[in-house]
């Protein structure tokens, strides 16, 4: 048999020193992680604003959700920077209407999931199903979209430097002439006339860039619109034909232009990519520009602007190009080009990459489908939450008491730890709930995955438990049982819940909806899950463990020896009798000599126990 | 009562009592896959009974009714859609869900408005929704895309924790054999499939393994030292999982307490929805997994591993010496090479362990310790 290594006798009740900071440095690690939660939400509520309970996603709150699928139109793969793009257009759009507390977010790669409070109504439906397209158009006249009726026609020298851009073909080699300033020479652009009004058709001879487009019904338009309300504007411009002229605002909405009917379409584009900016000796200058190649088809039209544009016959020498009802960019032309141009400007990686992005999602622009669109009732969702939170209640409840009927007293370690769990959990999805860069919202299914974990938390106390107690089975102390058993079952915890965090992460990652919300929960608590036992339920078991009540293996401690089946003489059974008399008789001379006493007689027991159980074991054995 | 199932955990810890689980293994893979057999034949001949997410469809929810008769719900449905049966469940204490087949627009309008003065609720009261054929669907798609890529890496990190990638497929196959019994169970009972369903199979996923990592742990430690053990390998996987059963018992209970209380309430007090449909699979899942984690996982490593050198030279060492030692080896013995397992010699180790651990400034002023370990050591020289 092994020995019981400790002797509770000739031990103090207090705590060696030696043993000290790794359980005062857990728990106190713990204290400042809850006091930093606690201070936290704490100060968000008193200064920031903060909501004292987490917010609730639609399903509890009520509201409309609806989630739309991406097709691209060429069953290309989509990419993350085109869901973005996707994504940001809807957003601007869903804004403009001006829906109070609309969350756009990107799932699982290639739906949108869009929560509307309340009921959609047709016209935001509308705006996320619709389709953005691109398009190349002339700019006839470029004006300050700030003021309200500023001067038409050739405003051009209103043009604030961020709008201006230049564009030459991509090999860099033509654009020595590269004077960005402004579109100085579009001043002829008043004196045009022919084109009937603003809105119709041109006659089928007049180029789409030529000034004769301008007529004073299109300048009149142009001159009173402003883009106080860039997407009204857009609105207008959507409904438009190709062949209309339309007034639209840069994304700043400091600019606004005239443009001629569409060029071509933004289909017409290959690829757009950043490349460095290089001068004419082809040396990097440190800047950036977009390099566009277009589509065989698209390159003539392209070309025949940009040959038109060069040689004065336009309004202006800018096209713009225009996404969603928003002009990303309008260049000078520098050159002639056809099949690839380069766009120049004052570009920052950054923007210059963002312009690559919007023209490649023009070129090819998202479909969008309605997946489903469901409304929950703020009743309905008051209800859900408050008989979640109720089974959340009763299963806490019925977990306590299972723990108690298996562990006694220790069950309150189980509670205390369940508690703190608690605690940690409601402060890290509060913080997480009013962090605007997170916006975490509990939904129904994270309810759900909240209070599965309660039993899985618990699972892994119990595995910390039963390991304790089969060291105590195995004739270990109870103090160095706790310690042995947690080396072993820390092991195995931490393997389970590494399991659970991957389950969790990949199907955060990969999944929709409500699986994600499920998933959160289940990584949250998991993470929690360890942090709880490491930082609390080792730390306190360990405290506990050199307490009387516990150390001594106390009937209702829940690790008493005996009920183990383990009545060592050396370490629990008599010694903890007899204690309060054995202290007085400090020198203890007959003690080891009456373990041995008992320890024959147990021997003998043993033995003959030991006879009779092998007995049926070879007997088992042997049928084999 | 609980003494009870303490004593049971001791007698199965020692080796007195021991269940013939992995010995009689064949018999849980014939009697599993029987079961598994005999679902999966109803539920061909059923087919699954697929929520609205799957089949795409208009609902309508009422809500704040003073009596939730359903006849009434089902009279108006068919007076706009004739040829179609309406499914019509409780939801939450005071509320109807109404799903039909898709409706267009202006139908669900003037549905929503009949159903409102049907009810004689306020039109705020009804709230209708549209679920298209795919989203259902397409949940489905990427979570299972989502379980291939889980299985993979769990399976990697299976075999990684265990150094052993036959413990990391048998895990894989226990795994493998929840989620099939699961689903077999579902589509056989005719529960109605929906998203929620899906999540709460996925967290089958974690807690499968989850059982298993704990019997595999104990499987581990009882093999360290295989050559020195009186067990066969067999033997050893037998009285790990004898020794975890207790464990297995108390994390399934304890994780089935929630569930079950999700569960009732969901399926009692809301009808239909989230919370039930997530606890029911989850409540399949777990007794799927939890007799998987004993009867079969432990039974598939032993099959998987019997075939190894070393574990065939130790067996047939242990065959061999069976006959002449076989008094000796009783619980009593086998109890302390479980210990040597976990110490080679725990007199020692765990004298020097209290002394670290326990009451290191004390105990090595005190002379009394020494004088207390030493009968110690000799009486289990004496014993050996």
């Amino acid at each position: 048999m092994p020995a019981a290594p400790d002797s509770p006798r000739h031990r103090p009740v207090k705590d060696p020193v030696a043993a000290m900071p790794a359980r005062r440095f857990a728990l106190a690690a713990l204290a400042v992680i809850l006091l930093i939660l606690g201070g936290g939400v704490g100060a968000g509520i008193a200064r920031g604003g903060w909501q004292a309970t987490p917010k609730l996603a639609l399903d509890l709150e009520g509201g409309t959700q609806v989630i739309l699928t991406a097709s691209s139109l060429d069953g290309r793969p989509i990419d993350a920077a085109t869901m973005e793009q996707a994504r940001q257009i809807m957003s601007d759009r869903v804004n403009a209407i001006g829906v109070a507390e609309t969350e756009i977010s990107i799932q699982g790669g290639k739906n949108i999931v869009v929560d509307v409070p309340g009921r959609l109504d047709e016209k935001t439906s509308e705006a996320l199903r619709r389709t953005a397209a691109m398009s190349f158009r002339p700019v006839l006249a470029v004006g300050d979209g700030t003021a309200g009726a500023s001067d038409a026609g050739g405003a051009s020298d209103a043009v604030p430097p961020s709008t201006t851009a230049s564009v030459s073909p991509a090999d860099g080699a033509a654009g020595g002439a590269s004077d960005a300033g402004g579109a100085s020479d579009a001043g002829g652009a008043s004196d045009a006339g022919g084109a009937s009004d603003a809105g119709g058709a041109t006659d089928g001879g007049v180029p789409a860039w030529s000034p004769e487009q301008l007529t004073p019904a299109a300048q009149t338009i142009f001159t009173e619109s402003t883009c106080a309300d860039p997407r009204a504007l857009a609105e207008q411009a959507e409904t438009a034909a190709p062949t209309d002229l339309v007034v639209l605002c840069d994304e700043a909405g400091t600019t606004k232009y005239l443009l001629g009917p569409q060029s071509l379409e933004g289909a017409g584009v290959a690829d757009a990519k950043v490349a460095p900016a290089t001068n004419s000796q082809g040396q990097a200058t440190g800047g950036y520009v977009v390099n566009m190649t277009f589509t065989s088809d698209a390159a003539s039209k392209f070309g025949a602007l940009t040959t038109a544009l060069y040689n004065g016959e336009g309004a202006t020498g800018q096209f713009a190009m225009v996404l969603d009802g928003t002009v990303i960019s309008a260049p000078q032309v520098q050159a002639p080009t056809s099949s690839s141009a380069s766009i120049e400007g004052d570009f920052t990686q950054e923007s210059a990459q963002l312009l690559a992005d919007q023209l490649r999602f023009g070129a090819l622009p998202l479909k969008f489908t309605v997946q489903s669109e469901q409304q929950i009732s703020a009743t309905l969702g008051s209800d859900q939450l408050e008989k979640g939170l109720l089974a959340g209640l009763i299963g806490l409840l019925l977990v306590v008491l299972y723990a108690i009927a298996q562990y006694r007293v220790l069950a309150a370690v189980t509670t205390a730890s369940l508690a703190v769990m608690g605690a940690l959990a409601y402060g890290v999805i509060t913080v997480m709930s009013n962090m605007p860069e997170i916006g975490y919202r509990l939904s129904l299914a994270g309810v759900a995955g909240l209070i599965v974990a309660i039993g899985f938390t618990a699972d892994s106390f119990i595995v910390y438990f039963e390991r304790v107690r089969d060291e105590i089975r195995d004739g270990r102390g109870i103090v160095s049982a706790v310690d042995h058993g947690w080396q072993r079952a820390s092991r195995t915890i931490i393997a389970s819940d590494t399991v659970n965090i991957i389950a969790a992460v990949v199907l955060y990652v990969l999944s929709t909806g409500g699986v994600r919300g499920f998933a959160f929960t289940l990584g949250l608590t998991t993470l929690l899950d360890l942090l709880v036992v490491f930082l609390f339920t080792h730390p306190i078991l360990q405290v506990l463990a050199r307490t009387r009540f516990f150390g001594k293996g106390h009937p209702l401690s829940g690790l008493d020896p005996n009920a183990l089946g383990r009545d060592l003489p050396a370490y629990a059974g008599r010694g903890r009798v007899r204690d309060s008399a054995s202290r007085r008789r400090r020198d203890a001379e007959e003690e080891p000599f009456e373990s041995l006493a008992e320890r024959k007689a147990r021997r003998a027991r043993e033995e003959a126990e030991a006879r009779s159980a092998s007995a049926t074991t070879t007997d088992e054995e042997g049928t084999k | 009562m609980t003494a009870a199932f303490s004593r049971f955990g001791n007698d199965l810890h020692t080796g007195r009592r021991e269940f013939p689980i992995v010995r009689r293994r064949r018999l849980w893979y014939l009697l599993s896959a029987a079961v598994l057999v005999l679902l999966a034949t109803i539920a061909l001949v059923r087919g699954p009974n697929l929520g609205i997410e799957f089949t795409g469809g208009s609902e309508f929810q009422i809500s704040g009714l003073a009596s939730a008769d359903q006849s009434t719900a089902r009279d108006v449905v068919r007076e706009h859609v004739p040829d179609n049966e309406p499914k019509i469940t409780a939801v939450g204490s005071d509320g109807l869900r109404v799903q039909t087949e898709q409706l267009s627009s202006e139908e669900t309008g003037a549905l929503a408005e009949d159903l409102a003065s049907a009810y004689s609720v306020p039109a705020a009261n009804v709230s209708s929704s549209f679920i298209g054929p795919t989203w259902g669907g397409d949940v489905t798609f990427t979570a299972l895309r989502a379980v291939v890529v889980f299985l993979v890496l769990v399976g990697g990190v299976m075999a990684l924790y265990f150094r052993n990638v036959k413990a990391s497929v048998a895990a894989m196959l226990a795994l493998l054999h929840d989620m099939l019994l699961t689903a077999a169970v579902y589509v056989a009972v005719g529960f109605e499939i929906t998203p929620a369903t899906v999540i709460g199979f996925l967290t089958i996923l974690g807690y499968s393994i989850y059982d298993t990592v704990v019997v595999f742990d104990k499987v581990r430690e009882n093999t360290e030292d295989l050559a020195s053990s009186p067990l066969t390998f067999e033997g050893n996987v037998e009285r790990a999982v004898n020794q975890t059963l207790v464990r297995s018992i108390n994390t399934s209970v304890v994780a089935l307490l929630p569930v079950g209380s999700i569960l009732v309430i969901g399926a009692f007090l809301l009808g239909a929805g989230t919370l039930k449909d997530i606890s029911l699979s989850l409540f399949v899942g777990i007794l799927a997994g939890t007799y998987s984690s004993i009867f079969l996982a432990p039974g598939f490593l032993t099959d998987l591993r019997r075939g190894e050198r070393a574990i065939q030279e130790h067996d047939a060492e242990v065959a061999g010496r069976a006959p002449v030692e076989a008094p000796a080896a009783g619980p009593a013995q086998s109890d302390e090479a479980d210990a040597a397992d976990d110490a080679p010699e725990p007199a020692v180790l765990s004298a020097s362990g209290a002394r670290a651990h326990d009451a290191a400034p004390t105990d090595r002023d005190d002379g009394a310790a020494a004088v207390r370990h030493q009968p110690r050591r000799t009486t289990r020289r004496r014993r050996r």
